[in-house]
């Protein structure tokens, strides 16, 4: 048992190591990115001809709440040339019903679409003349990705971006992917946005007028795990362009290697990831030169599950598409061919993302059940535990050193302490449900339970509303 | 205050701007910068700190007269320009708040071409400006504020520099302004207040782009505003588009701030 | 044996320990930095309020533009600079040139150059970024070195578009789309992009680019004459090359 459990302690040592190496990439490159955003305007590229037009695609299913807010959000970016397809996943609530009225929108009676992916046939695509870069497309039900592959086969522009229905991006999100995508034009294949937790923050005319710190709990375990995942974790991976996933919430492809590689794989959960796994295979396979990058400039917000039953099957649900994936890739993995991909990404994934609940838990238990053999071992489960902590605590510290250094956020000391403290609370049990969740999506997937779980939408204004409300009254100009 | 009091201080006042009339003529000078500084309670000093201030500058010719009441001065600044008049009004006023404390003056300046706009009438009009004027800012008094009718413009921009800048040139050219930092903020402005001429950036929260520019048609009724657009978009289709949608110019930027004025003051006619 | 692994287990724990603490050392120092400096330049944009509504509303005068009265810190002249800075961005003209000449006389360009001699490399960038801002066009030169040693990376972008903002002589616009076109990248359009922020004459320099040998240069022309007030020919011409070009690229 003492073996076992020491084995488990190096597996977290080794584990932490890996994830501290990949966290100083992200150091390396923090000041670059720092230094492009602070010293680029985009006021000539955000009115040029010469920017690349995308394709918005927003699959939306029983979205009638906030997907108004949502569309006029995105119907306000700060770009030359776009569109904003909705897709209707066939709702059962009225999302239909509400975008028609709102924008007054008429079925095209010959809408130019294309076959290029498989997918749900199509009920109609509504339009208004009055609204020209505005398209609704009505289907059955059939998933997420196949949404996302009808409003491929849509698409009138050569980029596309996957953007979810709740996501408030910021007025110049768009602007500085498609500034990263010229930079290297021929080679980029797909860049991720930044997701942050808008929970808190004061919003209003579709813009995070007011950036704060969640109030409930759950939401702020959740920030201090997104700023640790995207700063310490993609900027480090994309730099050696490793990267696995990029968000579903907010995320830029080529349109023509989406479609080379067959659109977006349905029916299960973890597309966003699957699709970029896709797209490294075919890049690697065809020994074309390409690059996945993250664009942490470009900030997308969202509202994260307050509740532990939305959470937690939020979580399943990514535990189950994640072991779909890795079972459906493992041949990529050890395997020279596929380069960082392959030789690091992949069984770093395998070996210390999808197994890491099970090594940590019976190592734990290992090393309790030897402490209850003679009580003087206890120093030992003490150290693993420490460890666990310690090493963790690090990484996270890391993460808001990364935020200090390029983007500054938060703008109150009390923000600071308050983000650290939740930061070392996730050790005392949200860590670890982290790790249940993990297992028990796994089980589903085992056992083929493939249901989604509801998300109860809470409209953006009684959220913003909410939130004003509580902020302390007027800090005067 | 009771009558006589009312009565006494008028007076007074006219007095004052008699003296002042008559400096103007004593002095040599056509161009002739003046000044007013008001403050409700203030120290009774503040003449004689003023004096203090405007002697430190080498070469400068100056007049000052305490008013009536304590804590209001009158500058009369002889050859100076108006650029040079606002400067000597910034310095007066740091260097008083450096000396006073809390002290808020309300400022308002000028420059005349010709000794003969300065009359009593139009001295104790600038004063009142002052009087009136609650905002932190320094007022140019220009012949603009002595126009009854102005033409309004409505001034939609998120840029708080850009937005700024417009307000502060169209007002000193005479227009009366408003400002809206986003679409649905300046539809409902348009609809209450009802501008001659809306002066517009694309790029807005709330609703932009050329939806934004079909509501203006629709919300604008039969007095229907010039739309003037000053935007960064410059793709040729979203031009053509709005051109076809009403729009009655269009100005990319960045732009001539004295081109601009041309256009504007084109359309409004 | 399990001692040896605990001992370096435990060694591990410490060095996480100090790595924390060390950790949380900077991030408070660079917190309360940071707020410290934004207080200040709240303090010093309401200070002089009075002072830039004086510039805007004589911008246009042919009078020279003052500095405010009185003594200025460091960190309120950076103030002042970005603001004028912001609105050079904004204008054309002779309004932009007055703006110009104030931070040339107010010593805000001499300033700046002197940063290009830095040690640190985040200094030089940003005295290349604001020189940009200000169109400083005695700075092209050192920015055209300083673009020729730089790998390819989005700074490059940033010293660019500075010498496209300030350069006086087309050679200089030439030289910077060389140095940025050399690492095989195709970014013929953000270079069209980035050259068009030249305040020289555009369709005059796009003629001469179409004339020249090097097939980038000409690319970078034809993109660049898209949707710009160019004669008749021109701006056909580019609009076909555009047109060919997105044939290529469409699914």
């Amino acid at each position: 048992m003492l073996i076992y459990g020491l084995f488990a302690t190096y597996y977290v040592m080794t584990v932490n190591l890996v994830y501290f190496s990949i966290m100083t990439f992200s150091f390396r490159q923090i000041l670059t990115i720092f230094r492009r955003a602070a010293f680029s305007k985009y006021n000539t590229l955000s009115g040029s001809e010469l920017v690349p037009p995308v394709s918005l695609l927003v699959p939306a299913f029983n979205e009638e709440v906030t997907v108004i807010e949502n569309v006029k959000c995105l119907l306000t970016l700060n770009y030359p040339t776009y569109e904003v397809i909705v897709i209707n996943d066939g709702s059962k609530d009225n999302t239909l019903g509400v975008l028609r009225d709102e924008f007054e929108l008429m079925p095209l009676p010959n809408p130019d679409i294309r076959h290029t992916i498989d997918c749900q046939p199509i009920t109609a695509v509504y339009h208004n003349p009055k609204y020209p870069h505005l398209y609704v497309i009505d289907k059955p039900n059939g998933g997420k990705a196949d949404s996302l592959n009808a409003g491929i086969n849509l698409s009138h522009y050569p980029l596309i971006s996957s953007i979810d229905a709740d996501s408030l991006l910021e007025k110049d999100a768009l602007i500085r992917m498609a500034r990263m995508y010229m930079e290297n034009p021929e080679e980029t294949v797909a860049i991720g946005g930044d997701v942050r937790i808008a929970n808190g923050c004061v919003i209003e005319n579709g813009a995070v007028k007011e950036v704060s710190l969640p109030r409930k709990i759950w939401p702020m375990f959740q920030a201090t795990e997104y700023l640790k995942a995207f700063l310490g974790g993609r900027i480090g991976w994309s730099s050696i362009n490793g990267l696995i996933i990029v968000s579903g919430a907010f995320g830029l492809f080529r349109k023509d290697y989406v479609i080379a590689v067959g659109g977006y794989r349905g029916g299960y959960p973890g597309e966003d990831m699957n699709i970029i796994i896709k797209l490294h295979r075919y890049m690697l396979e065809n020994k074309l030169k390409y690059r996945i990058a993250f664009c942490p400039e470009a900030v997308c917000w969202t509202q994260a599950p307050d509740s532990y039953r939305i959470l937690s099957n939020q979580r399943k649900r990514w535990g189950r598409g994640n072991l779909k994936n890795m079972i459906e890739n493992y041949d990529m993995a050890f395997n020279p061919k596929y380069k960082v991909m392959g030789l690091l990404t992949m069984p770093y994934n395998i070996i210390f993302e999808a197994l890491n609940p099970y090594f940590k838990i019976t190592g734990l238990l290992a090393l309790i059940g030897y402490t209850l053999l003679d009580m003087t071992h206890w120093r030992v489960l003490a150290v693993f535990w420490l460890i666990n902590f310690l090493s963790g605590y690090v990484l996270s510290i890391g993460a808001l050193l990364l935020e200090e250094l390029a983007f500054k956020r938060f703008n109150k000391l009390s923000d600071l302490c308050k983000l650290l403290m939740f930061s070392a609370f996730k050790f005392f049990g949200y860590a670890q449900l982290g790790g249940l969740w993990r297992i028990q999506g796994h089980i589903q997937f085992l056992r083929n339970n493939n249901s989604w779980g509801t998300m109860t939408r809470q409209s953006w204004q009684d959220k913003g509303e909410a939130a004003a409300k509580a902020t302390k009254p007027a800090k005067s100009a | 205050m009771s009558n006589l009091m009312a009565l006494h201080n008028q007076t007074e006042r006219s007095g004052l701007y008699a003296d002042m009339e008559q400096r103007v003529r004593e002095t040599a000078n056509e161009v002739n910068g003046v000044l007013f500084i008001y403050s409700a309670g203030g120290p009774s000093y503040v003449a004689s700190q003023v004096r203090g201030i405007l002697e430190s500058e080498p070469g400068l010719h100056f007049d000052v007269w305490g008013g009536d009441e304590p804590g209001s001065v009158a500058v009369l600044l002889p050859g100076l320009t108006l650029n040079a008049v606002h400067y000597q009004g910034l310095r007066l006023k740091q260097q008083l708040q450096e000396r006073v404390a809390d002290y808020r003056p309300q400022m308002a300046l000028a420059s005349f071409s010709s000794r003969a706009e300065i009359t009593p009438q139009l001295l104790s009009q600038m004063e009142e400006k002052a009087k009136q004027n609650y905002s932190d800012d320094i007022h140019i008094f220009t012949k603009a504020d002595l126009l009854l009718v102005k033409s309004r413009i409505l001034i939609v921009e998120g840029d708080p520099a850009v937005r700024e800048f417009l307000q502060i040139r169209l007002n000193m050219q005479g227009y009366e302004t408003m400002t809206a930092d986003n679409g649905t903020t300046a539809l409902d402005l348009i609809v209450d207040w009802k501008p001659d001429l809306v002066l517009t950036e694309l790029n807005l929260y709330g609703i932009d782009g050329l939806p934004y520019i079909h509501e203006i048609q629709k919300v604008g009724g039969e007095e229907m505003p010039k739309v003037v657009v000053l935007t960064e978009q410059r793709v040729e289709k979203t031009i053509s588009l709005c051109f076809q949608n009403g729009v009655d110019d269009y100005i990319t930027k960045p732009f001539s701030p004295v081109e601009l004025d041309a256009r504007i003051r084109r359309c409004i006619q | 044996m399990a001692g040896q692994h605990l001992g370096l287990a435990i060694a591990f724990i410490y060095v996480c320990l100090g790595l924390i603490v060390i950790g949380m050392l900077l991030l408070f120092y660079m917190k309360i930095r940071h707020l410290r400096i934004q207080r200040k330049t709240n303090e010093y944009l309401r200070k002089h309020q009075d002072y830039f509504l004086f510039l805007q509303a004589h911008l246009g005068d042919t009078e020279e533009l003052p500095l405010p009265p009185g003594k200025l810190s460091d960190l309120e002249r950076r103030v002042i600079q970005q603001r004028v800075t912001e609105w050079i961005e904004q204008f054309k003209g002779d309004l932009q040139q007055n703006l110009i000449d104030l931070c040339y006389n107010a010593g805000f360009v001499r300033e700046d150059l002197k940063l290009l001699d830095s040690l640190f490399y985040g200094r030089r960038i940003a005295a290349a970024y604001r020189l940009g801002g200000m169109r400083a066009a005695e700075a092209v030169p050192r920015l055209l070195a300083m673009l020729k040693h730089q790998k390819y990376s989005p700074l490059s972008i940033v010293l660019a578009r500075s010498i496209a903002k300030s350069a006086e002589h087309e050679q200089q616009l030439r030289d910077m789309l060389i140095h940025l076109l050399r690492h095989g990248k195709p970014i013929h359009h953000l270079a069209a992009d980035i050259l068009m922020e030249t305040r020289l004459d555009a369709s005059r320099l796009l003629l001469q680019l179409l004339k020249e040998d090097n097939p980038d240069l000409v690319k970078v022309a034809l993109a660049a004459m898209r949707g710009q007030e160019v004669p008749g020919e021109a701006a056909a011409l580019g609009r076909f090359a555009f047109a060919l070009e997105r044939r290529e690229t469409t699914a």
